[in-house]
């Protein structure tokens, strides 16, 4: 990949990588997903797929094991207390003002998305976004284009759940009753 | 051609999406987005990364020297301890202390670097503000400023205040430090003033004394920033030494410790213009160091901003002020730039700095 096609990558994908962070992990550390995906993609830029239509689903498996890496990090233990100055305990799920200042939801739409599993979260911001189809979902996620589709469509009956949940003002009691994907 | 299994797919993917917007979910770029690293920015970073990375080594494996962070948290521990503190214990945000809720002083606006683009902004090749900092150094006096055998330093910092009950808090502090010629040293911190919205108004007059304190004849070496090689090479060996810097070889590590001290002496001597000369003109040949350009500093004078990120700490960015005028060190700053698990604060966010006020000989010292 040459410096000019790394920039055309870097201008067309890195909002695209924000967006599909920030849902997940707040504004904060989607820009450090941001920076961490891209920082991947030029050390393997000579690995990278010439055709162009691909690019997406390459940064946004990136992105992914990136987003997996901070919650990982957040729900990981400190153990080392050898020093007192590194024990600040887990990092911080992102706050309700984070992400509203991360998304550009509803209210009521990240009640929704906040009553989804850690799996149901991570296909709702892979289907979700736009710059993807079905084949680079389904590559993201390393399945087949068929089990992707399979997904989104038990996603999409999940969230009408939910959302109807949300209408009859039944809120999270009855949204973390539905089954999960 | 497509396939009807792939219409198929299409299809259900174009039902979701669209059903989600109806939900509520939005499918613009959140404002935040804005403030992304450019494409310029990330390449020029990327290569700067690149070129560090092939800079020759002498040895194989090359040790990091212990952070400034890490050693600034030390030093403090170390003091609070005895419960005390002295003129070289500047502080840093210490988890458990909230400097973001202190209300931080704000990141200034550098030429080549905005306060809202520190964090990414890569600077400029350092060598030419160097060289106007070591030209400016040059035309100062020789001699050191005032009369006397006394070194008198005032600085307006901003660092972490800990109590007794081990909780911290973040205040101004303007402090006065008066070097004896036997090694003793007396220091004086006061409670300063809040900053002006733009992040400057240091001045020199303060409330509440908080410390006063003198250290016996002896504990600290008086002569030993004016006995320091003015030859750039050799005044590196020397700083080098005199950290016992784990590594030699020009890279970011040997940098770091460079970075290190250079701070310590400005926060504790009268500097010899030729020395200050020599520090910038040292910096040119080392790893790491870029030029962020010329701001106004805290104090309200024009400086020129000398910035370094440790890769092994690449959360935080340190940057040197020296006077375009002078050339005199004015000044350091350690700025938060990518968020820090260890830090309770939100990037970009000053950690701490120091503002030299006054500098000078003088022929008394408080009892």
């Amino acid at each position: 990949m040459t410096e000019e096609d790394f920039r055309d990558l870097h201008d067309a994908l890195r909002n695209v990588v924000f967006r599909f962070a920030s849902r997940r992990v707040g504004s904060d550390a989607a820009h450090d997903v941001v920076s961490e995906t891209f920082e991947v993609a030029w050390r393997k830029r000579g690995d990278f797929p010439q055709d162009r239509t691909v690019w997406a689903s390459w940064i946004v498996g990136i992105a992914k094991n990136k987003v997996l890496q901070e919650m990982q990090r957040r729900s990981r233990k400190h153990h080392d207390n050898r020093f007192i100055d590194d024990w600040n305990g887990p990092h911080q799920a992102p706050t309700a003002e984070d992400a509203a200042r991360a998304v550009v939801d509803t209210d009521s739409a990240q009640r929704i998305y906040a009553a989804l599993t850690p799996a149901e979260q991570q296909l709702f911001d892979i289907a979700f976004l736009k710059e993807l189809r079905p084949q680079d979902g389904a590559r993201v996620l390393d399945i087949s284009v068929s089990a992707f589709t399979s997904r989104v469509n038990r996603l999409r009956h999940r969230l009408l759940s939910l959302e109807e949940s949300e209408s009859t003002g039944y809120g999270s009691a009855t949204m973390s009753g539905d089954a999960p994907l | 051609m497509t396939s009807d299994h792939d219409d198929d797919a299409r299809i259900a993917l174009d039902r979701f999406r669209h059903e989600a917007q109806a939900m509520g979910f939005g499918t613009d770029d959140p404002a935040d987005s804005l403030q992304l690293e450019t494409t310029d920015d990330f390449i020029a970073r990327m290569k700067r990364a690149d070129d560090d990375d092939a800079t020759p080594r002498r040895t194989a494996v090359v040790d990091r020297p212990t952070s400034l962070v890490n050693r600034k948290r030390r030093w403090i521990l170390a003091v609070t301890a005895v419960a005390a503190s002295t003129a070289l214990i500047y502080g840093i945000a210490r988890p458990g202390g909230s400097p973001a809720s202190a209300a931080a002083p704000p990141v200034l606006d550098f030429e080549f670097a905005s306060a809202v683009r520190i964090a990414y902004a890569p600077g400029e090749d350092a060598g030419p503000s160097l060289q106007l900092l070591a030209d400016a150094a040059d035309k100062q006096p020789e001699a050191l400023p005032g009369s006397g055998q006394v070194q008198y330093k005032k600085s307006d910092n901003w660092f972490a205040d800990h109590d007794d009950a081990g909780s911290v808090k973040i205040v101004p502090r303007v402090s006065e430090t008066w070097l004896r010629p036997n090694g003793s040293l007396t220091t004086h911190e006061a409670v300063g003033r809040p900053l002006r919205a733009d992040g400057r108004g240091a001045v020199a007059d303060a409330g509440t004394k908080l410390v006063d304190e003198t250290l016996k004849p002896g504990t600290i070496d008086a002569e030993f920033a004016q006995a320091l090689p003015s030859d750039p090479a050799k005044l590196a060996d020397a700083l080098l030494d005199h950290i016992d810097c784990p590594s030699r070889s020009v890279g970011i590590p040997r940098s770091m410790c460079l970075y290190s001290e250079i701070v310590n002496l400005n926060q504790t001597y009268v500097m010899p213009s030729t020395l200050t000369a020599a520090i910038w003109r040292m910096l040119e040949s080392e790893a790491g160091f870029r030029s962020l350009g010329s701001a106004e500093d805290r104090a309200g004078r024009n400086a020129l901003g000398i910035s370094i990120i440790d890769p092994a700490k690449p959360s935080v960015r340190h940057i040197l002020l020296g006077s375009q005028d002078t050339g005199a060190l004015v000044g350091d700053e350690d700025i938060l730039i990518k968020v820090d698990p260890n830090l309770d604060v939100k990037p970009p966010s000053v950690l701490s700095f120091s503002t030299v006020l006054d500098a000078r000989m003088t022929t008394s010292a408080p009892r």
